[in-house]
């Protein structure tokens, strides 16, 4: 099989998470976990437009110069209104596109309001499991995001830029406590100076790389970083069952969590036809209900 | 299950501007589809890579360069070698002697300027529904 021939079949493979969940428990129950950890997982978060599609383009690049493969499972936002997106992320990766170690796949956040859904859990162990040594998962969001992304991943990059006056969003939300490394992007742009002066006045104590993704500035700087805290991170005792674990928890609590909300949306439904009054009351009667079983009724 | 269409949206040759492909490509989001966008000129070897990678129903071509004759071909037949077989539609401005041309390729649709967005939303969600009922 070539390259190309062993790309379509992961290629359907990714799409079977969601059109044939049997094919895909399948794989799940063969997955070696001692090989998944010989993979590294890198999450990318922060705001839009921070350069986060960027930057993991800039970064793959210097690992295909290593002769490494690389995954790219870049997510973004689902049009509540329509369910549909539009999936931008390539744009910025398009000096990968006719290298075929390296395979990128756009998903759809599916407007779990997180950031993520479970589908990506599963779509990064079949990257994983099929030759892909450094797998990048990109997503905007801070707060819930950044908590799941860090339980998928075994290292998170923050990536903040200039202007987006976003720093302080990410450190009310956890952001900044969650990410391993801080990246101050765009270091070649003239304000870059008062996103500098806006942490330090926070007084924000996180390993921090400043870089220009445009300039290919500091680029390998960060790579170096990475691959220091990743080793160090995967030669401890136990991690990797450890890790393992969170990541099948978390991956639970997302399936558990988007079926919930399929119930309430068929709820919902009944609901509409409530007036004023009788939500009145159905709210007084449940919030009773509550009480009563959390009192052990 | 709802299950999304994928649609690529690609530019491929040296015209230097996207705003009609953008266009089209916020339409089919508000349709609710999923479009993957590349920007602009796309080698038809990255347009075939990135089909593959993400798995897409339809890949839709916007060529406005007058390369549409050569792309096609060259388009088609490397998805011929590789035993590929997504649907391709071409919007842009297509003299009429050449929409025959094209289809006789395997271009499933051509959308001229005048085009409204209504029918191309229309005519792709045909396209694909028509392409899984068959099976693949
Ligand atoms: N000046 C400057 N611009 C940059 C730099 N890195 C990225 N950009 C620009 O910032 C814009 C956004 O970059 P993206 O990589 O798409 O950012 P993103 O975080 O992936 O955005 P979303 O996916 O929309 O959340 C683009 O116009 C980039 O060209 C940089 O180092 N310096
Ligand atoms: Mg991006």
């Amino acid at each position: 099989m070539n390259d190309v021939e062993r790309n379509m079949e992961i290629s359907k493979l990714l799409s079977d998470v969601e059109k044939e969940p049997k094919k895909y428990h399948e794989f799940l129950r063969k997955i070696d976990i001692d090989e998944l950890c010989k993979v590294d997982i890198i999450g990318v978060f922060g705001s839009s437009g921070s350069g986060k599609s960027s930057l993991i383009g800039k970064l793959a690049k210097l690992y295909r110069d290593e002769e490494k493969k690389v995954g790219i499972i870049a997510i973004d936002p689902t049009s509540s209104k329509s369910g549909g997106a539009f999936l931008g992320d390539r744009i910025r990766m398009r000096d990968l596109f006719e290298d075929h170690g390296v395979f990128i796949r756009s998903v759809s956040e599916k407007n779990t309001g997180l950031g993520l859904n479970s589908s990506i859990f599963s779509m990064v162990f079949i990257l994983a499991s099929n030759g892909f040594e450094k797998i990048f998962v990109e997503t905007v969001g801070s707060g819930q995001t950044s908590v799941d992304i860090t339980s998928l991943c075994d290292l998170s990059l923050l990536v903040i830029s200039p202007g987006s006056g976003d720093e302080i969003q990410f450190m009310k939300a956890g952001g900044i406590e969650q990410a391993d490394i801080l990246v101050l992007n765009k270091s070649d742009l003239p304000e870059f100076e008062f996103l500098e002066l806006e942490l330090r006045n926070a007084m924000i104590q996180k390993r921090t790389v400043r870089v220009s993704t445009i300039k290919n500035e500091n680029v390998d700087l960060l790579k170096d970083e990475i691959e220091v805290l990743l080793s160090k991170r995967k030669k401890s005792v136990g991690y990797c069952r450890e890790k393992m674990k969170k990541r099948l928890k978390k991956h639970v609590e997302l399936i558990l969590f988007e079926n919930l909300r399929k119930v309430l949306s068929s709820i919902e439904f009944d609901l509409s036809r409530y007036d004023v009054e009788m939500l009145r009351s159905r709210i007084v009667e449940d919030l009773y209900f509550m009480v009563k079983n959390e009192k052990g009724g | 299950m709802d299950e999304k269409f994928r649609i690529l949206i690609a530019k491929p040759g040296l015209d230097g501007h996207d705003r009609g492909a953008k266009v089209v490509a916020r339409a089919l989001m508000d349709a609710g589809m999923e479009v993957i966008y590349t920007g602009l000129r796309q080698t038809v070897d990255s347009i075939i890579n990135t089909a593959i990678q993400e798995d897409v129903d339809l890949i839709a071509l916007s060529i406005l360069s007058g390369a549409h004759l050569s792309v096609c071909e060259r388009l088609f037949k490397k998805m011929r070698d590789m035993g590929m077989d997504v649907p391709v539609v071409v919007g842009g401005i297509i003299p009429e002697e050449d929409v025959e041309e094209l289809k006789k390729m395997g271009v499933k649709e051509v959308f001229g300027p005048g085009t409204s967005i209504k029918r191309i939303v229309e005519e792709l969600k045909r396209i694909i529904v028509e392409r899984r009922r068959r099976g693949e």
